[in-house]
């Protein structure tokens, strides 16, 4: 029976592998309406590994950033904004709040900035087999808009990296990390690739009718600001550094 | 395997959640030490508090009030201001807790804006630490709970 069952996962496995391109990292719920709370989840499709390999690496552990709103760049119907966040939201602090669950991995917590707000979460402990899905879960607050404004939506980009081999940032691979993040930051962080298709996405949609004077509305994108990833990416345990290292 | 680290940890996350517990207070309370140094007089907090529905439940008002926990100390009282801006309603509201360290709160004051972003501000009258508990809660009319998350933008 054992030899049965190992003979079934290897197969399951292969044929994963020799499927189609391997998903991104994304949120299970990855639009939601304004001023509600959701439960939503980070979803970890495959482990590292080089795309086309039949090796892959089971990830290990994961670390998840939401930009702050404080120094993030804001970008209004496709144009930078040099305004704050704050016209278009009014209670952007402390959204996600991490849901205690030991299903996929054994450790975890929040990552807070300095006036105590979370602004992302890290989990980790147990090798997630490669050829199943980890769910992490965590809750976003409501998040609530300036009804003066013309604000239609919200898209928050998310910086993951989904760590399957602990190494300081020199070891950074294919093989040791997926950087689900920002291509063009400047930092250790950033995803090898042409295209800024790294980070997911969480888009929040406004409910309540806008102003008669502001047509379709205004489409709003928030990044990370590079301080931010560089300072908020990295897990801390117990008040060390635990990775990278 | 590196990885090995994590599974080191399990232990010590076991101790370091049972401490933290013990240190909890109940939802919807928050607080700290203004002032610790005792230098400022201007020391301010601000906090955001986001009120929706419960259900189909919509919230009608926040309500909060504040508590000193140090001992008293002349000409220096703790104030709260709940406020809201926007929405048609522009309303700001203060409560001063008028007894130091007698383990009671201010008179609690509310705010009716509806669903949406309410702010909250602490001060003190005058230099010193004090140590504060604030309550905060989103109501519908008839005072059921309604989800409320908090922030926090300044304290200093």
């Amino acid at each position: 029976m054992y030899k049965q069952l190992v003979t079934f996962t290897l197969t399951a496995v292969s044929l994963a592998f020799t499927s189609a391109a391997f998903s991104h990292t994304r949120l299970e719920t990855p639009t939601i309406p304004d001023n509600t709370r959701v439960t939503n989840n980070v979803i970890i499709g495959h482990g590292c590994g080089t795309e086309g390999s039949t090796e892959r690496r089971p990830v290990i552990g994961t670390s998840v950033v939401f930009p702050d709103g404080s120094d993030s760049t804001i970008i209004v119907d496709g144009q930078p904004y040099t305004g704050s966040l704050g016209d278009f939201v009014t209670n952007w602090g402390n959204i996600p709040q991490q849901n205690y669950n030991r299903a996929v991995f054994d450790l975890q917590d929040e990552k807070a900035d300095s006036l105590g707000n979370v602004v992302g979460f890290w989990a980790g402990g147990n090798p997630l087999p490669v050829n199943m899905n980890g769910y992490v879960p965590f809750r976003v607050n409501a998040v609530q808009f300036n009804e003066e404004s013309c604000v239609s939506s919200v898209k928050f980009y998310i910086s993951i990296a989904d760590i399957c081999e602990i190494t300081p940032t020199s070891g950074f691979s294919e093989n040791t990390v997926g950087l689900w993040t920002h291509n063009s930051l400047g930092t250790p962080y950033d995803r090898q690739s042409t295209e800024d298709d790294g980070p997911a996405s969480l888009t929040v949609t406004r409910t309540s009718a806008l102003p008669a004077s502001c047509g379709t509305g205004q489409v709003v994108e928030v990044k990370p600001s590079a301080t931010q990833i560089n300072r908020d990416m990295p897990i801390i345990y117990n008040g060390q550094q635990v990775w990278p290292q | 395997m590196k990885y090995k680290l994590f599974d080191k940890m399990a232990h010590a996350t076991l101790l370091i959640s049972a401490l933290t517990f013990s240190g909890l207070s109940s939802a919807h309370e928050a607080g700290a030490t203004m002032d610790p140094a005792g230098t400022s007089a201007s020391f301010t907090g601000f906090a955001v508090v986001s009120c929706t529905n419960e259900g189909n439940l919509p919230t009608s008002y926040l309500e909060a009030s504040i508590k000193d926990n140090d001992l008293p100390q002349d000409n220096l009282l703790i104030n709260l201001q709940v406020f809201h801006l926007g929405s048609g309603i522009n309303r700001a509201v203060n409560t001063t807790d008028p007894i130091s360290g007698d383990d009671q709160f201010s008179p609690t004051v509310k705010v009716e804006a509806g669903n949406g972003t309410y702010y909250l501000i602490v001060n003190k009258t005058g230099v010193g630490p004090r140590s504060f508990t604030v309550t905060y809660h989103c109501k519908a009319a008839d005072g059921t709970h309604t989800p409320t998350d908090i922030g926090v933008y300044q304290f200093d």
